[in-house]
């Protein structure tokens, strides 16, 4: 597009050049021209052409006619865009806005400090904040408006300029004087924004705002709503009063504001049960009606709530379940949504109804749909065991033709058997039915070979099944590698004389395995079963507890975390906005007492996994544990062992010696068997002493706020010192607003809480939780700038964690390249 | 709370760029090329996850819809309001219409563009809504260059005043409007969804309608409306006193001017279903296939329903099909695997009906069965009101009291109009 562009760039150039200097500025035809050419200029701009060298020219040309707003508004979009590329003319600019902040005309001055106030150049903030607190003051609310937000857009340049010209007090007064309504909810933005959040939680500036709430625009109404939702009401009395009011809310046509209200009335509510339990029935109707919205968009965000809502209150939309049922021509996300809410709403009374329904989708076209009917179906079935009909339905879909339902259905049947094993002789004949064939996905030959396994007494073929799949053993995936081998000595234990073979091929590819995993188990069977078959069978075939819930399922705890920011993002995503905002720049620690700040900063900051996961982790580290105690082998064998594993296993010989395991592995020959015992000797061996006392840090610890706080005031000081800052993490502390640093140290398992300042003086609160611990350490650091000095104080729940940490926290701070 | 959108994009279906604003410097400029290689064009087509109008790409997250042939995208950096950025991309939607005449296109934004970027500055400021509403806007974005040199000396009066109104009492209607002849049209537009089972059992029948109103009336009036209490649940445009309606179910509002929707609402009891429908589908070995679908209207037999049309689905390996009906024409339709029955007026109370024979070629695929696609209907039945609202009385006061023609009209349109076979 070059040479096009710039005969038109030249072009374009002459005819203003000619408009400059020629004819009468103020004539029509003259303004007009420069209209056009004015548009021309913005739309090439839009499109991509860089139109940056016009700039000397097009303020010349808008300078000459400056009372044409027109001409004005496009001459400040114009150099909006480009000031950042012209920092010679910027000065220039900004005399001419800052000229026309003061123009008779309020939309001309109201634009003018818009425009300023946008204008990406440094060292602006001088030129800003005079203009800016003449526009407060402004007769004209256009005006106010404008300049309410430009004090938001200084507080995120510089915090100080706003801070130092005590602006937020200007602010907060205004917004309970200010006639205009517009003009009052920017305030709100503002103040909400530069941290003063704690403002709202005053009676005095809640009830004003809820009685003025018709006068606002309907997204200041969701302001309103929203900022009242975090004040605390001095009573049922009030809390009453504040729902009477806002009531009509719930019928507007503003599906935003309706939302809104919701999230209010459930918040006042929380804690009056009874209450809480009449507000849920009076939204039910209103957000029925928001999902029928004609925009499927809005019905998502709607459903995701509704999702919530259901999981923490099924009873209350068992009746409405008809609501959820899917449409011809819903898009996907929405089916897949409904499909959730159906099964979260499912009850002993509405289960057969909503499977019958289910069912409908399993025949469906679309087979991402038909899918995760099938799961659904499954998951009714865990929930709500007793009603009749619906395992005779998922099993009915092990047997429809289609394979991918087939697929489906056999995962959901073996985890219906872990969860009731009672029903097991019910699903055993349907699925005995099956040939391995059938089966291509991953996980259903998994969960197929899972219940061979596990039931393989009760299903007569189930030895040779297994052998047909394990003869495939190198081309499956590692998940079905791990089940057949599983599955097969769960089975020899049950059938020996009909796997050994099994075992014994299942075993030795196994054992020579390129997957850690696979490899690994392989070995620890061979190993329990040389130890004794006993031992073995007591742990690899012991009999399994019926599963009370699956890991998958979202804690109650972390859907009370999403519920708290209801009607956010954090529900669609369906996890706690920490996970996926990145974390604020900085927590406004300036003018607050040491530790008040940190409370204030309501977002815990860095973090990711939520508490329950990490205490899950732990526990499964303990398990293996308990795996491998019979004979601890923590390290993989050296390079010999694996050679004489690898050798093919000849068929065991019959009778005598069942297990035959040295038969099994090495072919019997004196070599084979003497490298194998020499493998597996140093792993029989006592175990490895400890390693020096270093900390293992978890690698994302979570803590809120006001329990950081509460802590920091509970614990003992574990250690203090101060360290020397290299210049690089310095320079990483001062860079992008103590981003880097924080990063840094989160990689290293070291939270931030809180981190502000200003030069010369930075103040951050670290968190850190020892892996596999429930103990906490605290930091707080303060770097000085001058001496490039940090001052350190540890606290922990145990005074012995005090030096490890302060040993790794150095090593963090020296560390940074 | 911080729901401040960073970035608002108007994209063309191939995910180019039309025209953006970017509101604060906390997300990348190269966002559009983000959301065009991950979200228009990703291959992983079957992943629900890939296709939900919400995404997270890296530290933003991206809210998009789609209105014709348009993408709008707001990417933000906090956890914003869904809600909100939806109900505000639809807005803004509407106010862009408003300005082009009715129509939102690829090709009416590329015409505009200076408006548009006017209008992007004053909705939004640093990210958060101002002001969406088109009859207040409309007074002071002066794109078109309608302000001439003569008029100039008005224009600050103007603006004036119109910077005034968005906050007043009533932001919605300005108080010097004149009409020689004061109308009103109201318009009761409902849309029937029904899903019946194959067994004829209603298994979820509800009723979306909406009521828009024209207005052309002079002065400031005050208009009152009685419908009898048939909703379930109602949402209402700004103007309605919603305080009296909850007390007194009066709709009692001061319209703007022109035309605007009054109310929304919903209701799932008590529905007359306009149709019934009876159908038989038999599979007869592997190649034939009889159906017979009976039609009745339930409707009073004063009124018609127009533009019927059902669609029947068969099988992917139809070949050929032989279709009697007792009204209308009907086809078989090979692109949609369907019969196609089209009736242009069908008369209340009357009954009928399509019998067909479908040949099959037989395939050496076997294993698929067909999957029984639901019966779809579409049609539409004028001055009918499948949830029995009716307008009682429409009542205009204004302190000249001058005389007001009043129309109502009523229709009945299908949704999801669906039977299972």
């Amino acid at each position: 597009m070059a040479p096009k562009a710039r005969g038109e760039l030249g072009e374009i150039r002459t005819t203003l050049a000619t408009l400059a200097t020629n004819g009468n500025a103020k004539s029509e035809a003259v303004v007009a021209s420069k209209r056009d050419v004015f548009k021309k200029i913005i739309n090439y701009m839009t499109i991509g052409i860089d139109m940056s060298s016009l700039y000397m020219q097009v303020m010349t040309c808008a300078v000459a006619s400056a009372e044409d707003v027109v001409l004005k508004k496009m001459l400040y979009l114009f150099i909006s865009t480009y000031a950042q590329a012209n920092p010679d003319l910027t000065l220039l600019t900004i005399n001419l806005l800052t000229k026309d902040c003061r123009d008779q005309d309020p939309t001309i001055r109201g634009l003018a400090l818009r425009s300023l106030c946008q204008l990406r150049v440094a060292n602006l903030i001088e030129y800003l904040m005079s203009p800016i607190q003449q526009g407060l003051k402004d007769a004209h609310p256009y005006v106010r408006r404008t300049a309410v937000m430009g004090v938001l857009k200084v507080y995120h340049l510089d915090s100080n300029a706003v801070l130092n010209a005590a602006t937020l007090e200007t602010l907060r007064e205004m917004m309970a004087r200010d006639g205009d309504a517009q003009v009052v909810a920017n305030c709100m933005t503002v103040l909400q924004q530069a941290g003063r959040a704690q403002s709202f939680s005053s009676r005095g500036v809640v009830i004003p705002l809820v009685n003025r709430i018709k006068e606002f625009s309907e997204w200041a109404q969701c302001q309103v709503l929203e900022a009242v939702s975090g004040y605390q009401p001095s009573g049922e009395q009030e809390v009453y009063e504040l729902m009477n009011t806002l009531d009509d809310r719930l019928a507007h046509s503003n599906s935003a504001v309706v939302m809104a209200t919701v999230k209010l009335f459930l918040h006042l509510t929380i804690t009056m049960p009874a209450t809480h339990q009449q507000v849920l029935e009076r939204i039910k109707e209103p957000l029925q009606t928001l999902m029928s919205r004609d925009h499927y968009e809005t019905a998502y965000a709607v459903l995701a709530h509704f999702l919530l809502l259901a999981q923490r209150a099924p009873s209350l939309f068992s009746q409405a379940y008809t609501t959820f049922f899917c449409r011809q021509n819903e898009p996907s996300y929405i089916k897949s949504l409904k499909l959730e809410i159906l099964v979260a709403v499912a009850d002993a009374e509405n289960a057969h109804a909503v499977v019958t329904e289910l069912s409908e989708y399993v025949g469906d076209i679309d087979e991402q749909l038909a899918r995760e009917a099938v799961r659904a179906v499954g998951r009714i079935a865990l929930d709500v065991q007793d009603v009749e009909g619906i395992v005779e339905r998922l099993l009915g879909f092990l047997d429809t033709g289609k394979p991918f339902v087939t697929a489906e259905a056999v995962v959901q049947v073996r985890d219906l058997m872990r969860r009731f094993p009672e029903s097991a002789e019910a699903c055993i004949a349907s699925v005995s039915g099956i040939s391995p064939e059938d089966l291509e996905e991953p996980d259903a030959k998994a969960a197929f070979v899972w219940i061979l396994g596990h039931y393989g007494e009760s299903i007569q073929d189930a030895p040779y099944l297994l052998e047909r799949m394990a003869g495939e053993f190198a081309g499956e995936r590692a998940g079905v590698r791990l089940a057949l081998l599983t599955a097969a000595v769960r089975l020899f234990f049950k059938r020996p004389p009909e796997c050994q073979r099994l075992l014994g091929a299942v075993l030795a590819a196994a054992t020579a395995d390129s997957n850690q995993d696979v490899h690994d188990r392989g070995l620890l069977y061979y190993r329990l079963l040389h130890a004794g078959m006993a031992a073995a069978a007591a742990v690899i075939a012991a009999p399994a507890d019926a599963l009370a819930a699956f890991a998958e399922e979202q804690s109650a705890e972390l859907r009370n975390r999403v519920f708290d920011e209801f009607n956010s993002l954090a529900v669609i995503f369906r996890a706690p906005s920490a996970t996926f905002v990145p974390p604020a720049p900085h927590a406004p620690l300036a003018e607050e007492p040491a530790l008040a700040p940190v409370a204030a900063s309501s977002a815990p900051v860095g973090g990711g996994v939520d508490e329950g996961s990490a205490l899950l982790s732990a526990q499964e580290q303990e398990e293996s544990l308990i795996d491998v105690s019979a004979n601890s082998s923590p390290a993989r064998p050296s390079g010999a062992p694996t050679a004489g594993v690898a050798a093919p296993a000849p068929p065991a010989a019959a009778g005598g010696d069942l297990l035959g395991l040295s038969d099994l592995l090495g072919g019997g020959g004196g070599g084979g068997g003497a490298a194998a015992a020499a493998a597996i000797g140093p792993g029989l061996g006592p175990p490895q002493p400890p390693p020096s006392p270093s900390l293992a840090l978890a690698p994302a610890p979570v803590l809120a706020p006001a329990d950081f706080q509460a802590r920091w005031v509970a614990m003992p000081v574990a250690a203090r010192f101060t360290h020397g800052l290299p210049p690089a993490t310095l320079a990483a502390v001062e860079a992008n607003a103590h981003q880097d640093f924080c990063q840094h140290a989160a990689a290293r398992g070291i939270a931030t809480m809180a981190s502000g300042g200003a030069p010369p003086m930075y103040r951050f609160y670290f968190h850190a939780k020892p892996a596999g611990a429930a103990a906490r350490i605290l930091v707080e650091a303060i770097v000085s700038k001058p001496g490039a000095l940090a001052s350190v104080t540890i606290k922990a729940d145990d005074p012995a964690l005090g030096e490890p940490f302060a040993a790794l926290f150095r090593t963090c701070i020296d560390t940074l390249a | 709370m911080a729901s401040a959108c960073s970035a608002l994009y108007f994209l063309n279906l191939k995910g180019d760029v039309l025209i953006n604003r970017t509101y604060r410097d906390d997300v990348e400029r190269n966002l559009a090329t983000a959301f065009r290689s991950h979200i228009i064009n990703t291959r992983d087509g079957d992943n629900v996850a890939s296709l939900t109008p919400v995404r997270i790409l890296g530290p933003c997250s991206f809210l998009y819809m789609r209105a014709s042939d348009v993408y709008i995208l707001a990417v933000t950096k906090s956890n914003a309001n869904a809600m909100l950025a939806f109900q505000f991309m639809t807005n803004m939607v509407t106010l862009l219409k408003s300005y082009f005449g009715g129509e939102f296109s690829e090709q009416s934004i590329k015409n505009n563009f200076v408006l548009i970027y006017e209008l992007l500055d004053e909705t939004l400021d640093f990210g958060y809504p101002q002001i969406v509403d088109p009859s207040i806007l409309k007074q002071y974005i002066f794109q078109k260059g309608f302000i001439t040199e003569a008029a100039k000396a008005k224009r600050e009066a103007e603006a004036q005043n119109a910077t005034l109104q968005v906050t007043g009492a009533v932001g919605w209607r300005k108080d010097n409007i004149k009409y020689k002849k004061n109308e009103v049209f109201l318009d009761i537009v409902e849309q029937v969804n029904m899903l019946m089972s194959n067994k004829g059992t209603v298994l979820r029948c509800d009723v979306n309608g909406k009521i828009v109103m024209k207005v052309f009336l002079s002065g400031m009036p005050d208009v009152k409306l009685g419908l009898n209490d048939k909703l379930e649940d109602v949402t209402f445009h700004q103007c309605v006193n919603l305080g009296r309606f909850n007390t007194e179910k009066v709709v009692s509002f001061v319209p703007p001017d022109g035309e605007f929707e009054l109310m929304k609402y919903r209701c799932q009891e008590g529905i007359s279903r306009p149709f019934s429908v009876l159908p038989i589908v038999n599979e007869l070995g592997r190649t034939r296939l009889e159906v017979n679908v009976k039609l009745k209207a339930n409707f009073s037999a004063k009124l018609y329903a127009l533009n019927l049309l059902v669609t029947v689905p068969v099988p992917e390996n139809t070949a050929h099909a032989d279709i009697h009906t007792s009204q209308g024409k009907a086809k078989y339709d090979a692109k949609k695997h369907a019969l196609v029955w089209k009736v242009k007026r069908y008369q209340g109370m009357a009954e009928h009906a399509l019998t067909a024979s479908v040949e099959l070629i037989a395939t050496t695929r076997e294993r698929k069965p067909w999957g029984r696609p639901p019966i779809a209907m579409a049609f539409q039945v004028p001055m009918f009101s499948a949830s029995g609202l009716r307008v009682q009385y429409l009542k205009v006061w204004e302190k000249s009291s001058y005389k007001v023609d009043k129309w109502v009209r009523k229709v009945c349109r299908s949704g999801d109009y669906n039977i299972r076979i």
